[in-house]
């Protein structure tokens, strides 16, 4: 029985996989996952979710899939740079042990190279580019009613003849406020710190080697009405102590901050705790370290990635050294932790030059040191302008830079070990909170 | 030297670390004797707002009778928001009483963040020949799990395990460099400083070889000798005191 035969008789089932960290549950798949059961042509649709810890061997994933009962329609990957070997390799095996299945992929790995993966995986059905809640919804109701996909703006699927169809371009969806709500009744928030809340999508920043924006130029929010009934479900849910927030500046603007302020303040008098909240360090100031607190804010994420004036402006990323500690000692001075990340391998930085930023932060008094080496990530300037600024990397995920004009393949993989030893003696200081 | 972090050395007193037998003959070293602990705390005090960072060396710390009342003295000096951010405190020691008695959680708890142990040769047979001190080595390799057991149960004291690869002609010079890597990335340490004395620091290819060993591992080696590893990067520095104690112990 078809997936449409299904529909009409019965139910059509679909299951959005996803690989999370230990204590974490996708917040994607659960956005997805009401944007299927809140489609009107879709009610009989049963969407199932499967949340698999990262690590997992692909083919238990698969006999999990196997097991399911009713048997899946449609399975849907999320595929991340981290997750993309053990998802392309579930994916694979799925098609050979489920051959009546379609499979989709969307997230930041797949979407951008959405066209070139079509035609690179013969058991790949559809790649989603544009954003999953918009595109998923549609393409499991043109395949119910044999539509042909390919039609659907944002989504590289085959034709009736399986031939793979480029992505045309799709309007970004808005306003955010038809989204519905990832948590409900049936499926509510973790009350282990692990719960995310969105507040807006998109960055002001245009950082070249961060997906963060997916390619558009502009932030969309949430209404205030929503935020503040979101954090209303969240802030209420028995037991919740603490959760995060997705919103790649936090402290956009003093008057948004002081809005947010009004809404979680009443939740953050009664204890309720923000962890891990981006901000533009630089703009902090005592008012704003003020507004974070009554927040409830507990820490805060910022750059600098880099303190290097050449490396900054290649990768389109500013830096004031004096604001960005000034900032840094209002959070702390409001009980605030302030967590500083550094990227190795940024093109511009010598190995002196990642030293003198590990030598910046550690004397900075920041609480904790995040090291990474740079991924050079589909969809992202870096990724376009990698020949011109003559970054070697891998090209397959999670795309770790390889050599730089600066550094040496065999200077990378020192400098991450120095600054793992030079993060951990940060971290060991006497008020460690 | 440009490094993140200077610990401020200050001596709890002369001798007592397991060191190479022959070279303390030779230095003609004094059986070990404590400094007094108010010397140590008017030290301490006299470092200026700016020394975040306390190292206790030159005596084996937990043979101090004063060791609480000092690392409580430290941590509290340590935790009083100074400039530049709170400060650390590192211990010394040759690992052998780390197992013993709560030591290991007891320091950890009370505020000791970094350890530096001592190695003198990568297998233990010799590393106590060389010391001396029969059953030394393998005490530190229970004392090393010790502070891991209180990483994992406290995760609230974020501990740092440095091996100090003590290097001198007696032990093999350079040669017992990557047989103390394999025993460091056998314990799981976090960093391996060299401490050569004149003569004794690896040629290049005994510091390849040790690297080779123990960067993939995760462990930074830094110290005498280590110019050519991102030109000498260390994750810190010990400044030793303006005016040390007339009782300060040997350099090791």
């Amino acid at each position: 029985m078809t997936p449409r035969e299904k529909l009409v008789h019965d139910s059509a089932t679909v299951v959005l996989v996803s690989l999370d960290c230990p204590g974490y549950s996708s917040y994607a798949t659960a956005l997805l996952r009401e944007s299927l059961k809140a489609d009107p042509r879709l009610p009989d649709l049963r969407v199932a979710t499967l949340s698999i810890p990262a690590g997992y061997d692909p083919w238990w994933l698969v006999w999990r899939l196997a097991r399911l009962q009713p048997a899946p329609d449609f399975v849907c990957f999320s595929v991340y740079c981290w997750n993309s070997a053990e998802l392309t390799t579930a994916a694979r095996l799925c098609r050979q042990v489920l051959p009546e299945v379609q499979i989709v992929f969307g997230g930041p790995e797949a979407g951008p190279q959405a066209d070139e993966w079509l035609a690179r995986y013969p058991w790949l059905d559809a790649v989603a580019l544009a954003e999953g809640e918009q595109v998923l919804p549609e393409l499991i109701w043109s395949w119910v009613r044999g539509g042909d996909p390919t039609t659907i703006p944002g989504l590289a699927a085959r034709d009736h003849n399986k031939t793979p169809v480029p992505a045309t371009p799709a309007v970004p969806l808005e306003p955010l406020d038809d989204l519905p709500c990832a948590y409900t009744d049936e499926h509510p928030p973790a009350t282990d710190g692990s719960a995310y809340l969105e507040t807006y999508r998109g960055c002001p920043h245009a950082c070249s080697y961060c997906f963060e924006g997916k390619g558009l130029k502009r932030i969309r929010s949430f209404s205030q009405e929503r935020i503040a009934a979101e954090v209303a479900r969240v802030a209420t849910t028995p037991g919740m102590t603490s959760f995060s927030v997705i919103d790649a500046v936090f402290n956009l603007s003093t008057d948004r901050l002081e809005r947010l302020a009004q809404i979680f303040e009443p939740y953050a008098q009664r204890g309720l705790r923000l962890h891990t909240i981006e901000v533009d360090l630089e703009h902090i100031d005592d008012h704003q370290a003020h507004l974070l607190a009554r927040c409830g804010v507990a820490s805060v994420e910022s750059g600098p990635q880099t303190t290097n004036p050449r490396a900054l402006d290649l990768v389109h990323r500013r830096f004031d050294p004096e604001r960005w500690l000034e900032g840094l000692h209002a959070c702390q001075a409001q009980g605030i932790l302030v967590e500083a990340d550094l990227i190795i391998g940024l093109p511009g930085d010598s190995p002196a030059d990642v030293r003198a930023s590990l030598d910046f932060v550690a004397q900075s008094g920041a609480d904790i040191l995040q090291v990474s080496t740079l991924r050079v990530l589909p969809g992202t300037d870096l990724w376009q302008r990698a020949d011109e600024l003559g970054l070697r990397f891998d090209h397959e995920a999670p795309h770790e830079v390889i050599s730089t004009p600066d550094i040496t393949f065999d200077e990378l993989r020192q400098l991450e070990t120095y600054g793992f030893a030079v993060q951990k003696l940060l971290r060991a200081r006497l008020d460690a909170r | 030297m440009n490094t993140p972090f200077t610990f401020h050395l200050i001596g709890l007193g002369q001798g007592g670390i397991a060191a190479c037998a022959q070279c303390e003959r030779s230095a003609g070293a004094a059986a070990p004797v404590p400094r007094s602990t108010d010397e140590i705390l008017a030290e301490l005090a006299g470092l200026s707002a700016g020394a975040a960072n306390v190292a206790f060396g030159g005596f084996e710390p937990f043979a101090h009778p004063d060791l609480p009342r000092l690392i409580a003295a430290a941590s509290e000096r340590g935790d009083a928001g100074l400039s530049g951010g709170a400060g650390r405190l590192l211990l010394q020691t040759d690992g052998g009483a780390l197992a013993s008695g709560g030591n290991a959680e007891g320091a950890a708890l009370a505020g000791a963040r970094v350890f530096e142990i001592f190695y003198h040769a990568g297998d233990e047979d010799a590393d106590d020949a060389l010391t001396g001190r029969p059953g030394l080595a393998r005490a530190r390799q229970a004392g090393i799990a010790a502070l891991r057991l209180v990483a994992a149960t406290h995760p609230e004291a974020r501990l740092m395990v440095v091996g100090v690869a003590a290097l001198c002609r007696h032990g093999g010079r350079g040669a017992a460099l990557v047989p103390i890597a394999q025993a460091a990335v056998r314990d799981g340490l976090d960093g391996l400083r060299i401490e050569a004395e004149s003569g004794a620091a690896p040629d290049e290819a005994q510091l390849a070889s040790a690297a080779e060993l123990l960067v993939p591992a995760g462990v930074w080696l830094f110290g005498d000798g280590c110019e050519s590893l991102l030109g000498g990067a260390a994750p810190y520095q010990l400044a030793r005191s303006a005016a040390p104690s007339s009782q300060e112990g040997t350099p090791r």
